[in-house]
């Protein structure tokens, strides 16, 4: 384990700079390169930024956001959780971004966004549970150079 | 901590309108923005430039400001150019399919020459 940390919040938009600070910290500790560091801000950021649009009504300022992550050798993994509505992000389709130019509409890109970066996007409800949406990126593979230039193996 | 967005109005000739950003745009500011741009347009300015270099993280909602509001002012018979993007920025773009579909130019005489 390289690294490991839960963080709470309520869901306001406000608390979104807490989350990306809290991901920044662990994924600095964790297995990704630095190139992917971005990225994996904004898939989180996005897991929580629909949790605060779609998971709870307008008017509850107190709802539960837990962001838990657990860093491995080989993989980084984000456990988004909270007691709002239930929603899949799985359920929804892969945009198409010309028609959403053409149309002007302006939603839907996060989940997408989320599903393009991370390697596993896991929905899990049970009933008089918190829901969790689990986000599992692998460390890529690095190919072990050879001398003779062929046969490539992999670590 | 709260996310901030700073943003600034300038209009240029020739009918330009440069807007000037700074911090997040994300799912809570991306409003503030959204606003300034249907302002412009309800007041037939569609000819917009977009400065982003100190943007220094964007969300799926402050693309989706972007994404939203091209074809409303390309239906005006202006445009929208994102102006010095970053790597960190047009990465997100890029993810999406959007950097060959918006319009990034790096210095604002090349945005300005975008209007002709």
């Amino acid at each position: 384990m390289l690294t490991r940390g839960t963080l709470a919040i309520s869901n306001s938009t406000e608390n979104l700079p807490k989350v990306r600070s809290f991901v920044l910290d662990h994924f600095r500790k964790g297995p990704l390169p630095k190139s992917e560091e971005n990225k994996i801000i904004l898939a989180v950021d996005e897991a929580v930024a629909n949790i605060i649009e779609h998971g709870y009504p307008a008017d509850v300022r107190d709802g539960k956001i837990e962001v838990e992550i657990v860093g491995e050798m080989t993989r980084f993994t984000v456990y988004v959780r909270d007691e709002g509505s239930s929603f899949d992000p799985n359920s929804i389709s892969d945009v198409d971004i010309e028609n959403h130019i053409k149309t002007g509409k302006k939603k839907g890109l996060g989940v997408f966004l989320m599903r393009k970066i991370m390697d596993e996007v896991v929905y899990h409800f049970e009933e008089g549970k918190m829901n969790e949406l689990k986000l599992v990126r692998y460390v890529p593979e690095k190919k072990k150079e050879t001398p003779s230039g062929g046969g490539g193996q992999t670590l | 901590m709260a996310s901030e967005l700073k943003i600034s109005r300038q209009d240029l000739d020739g009918g330009l309108a440069l807007i000037s950003l700074e911090g997040s745009l994300d799912s809570h500011t991306y409003g503030d923005l959204d606003e300034i741009l249907q302002a412009y347009f309800d007041d037939d300015k569609f000819k917009i430039i977009v400065d982003v270099l100190k943007v220094d993280y964007i969300s799926s909602a402050g693309v989706g400001v972007f994404v939203g509001a091209v074809s409303q002012a390309q239906e005006g018979g202006g445009d929208i150019v994102l102006l010095k993007a970053t790597n960190k920025i047009k990465e997100i773009f890029d993810l999406l399919g959007l950097s060959s579909i918006l319009n990034f130019e790096p210095e604002l005489g090349s945005a300005k020459a975008h209007f002709g």
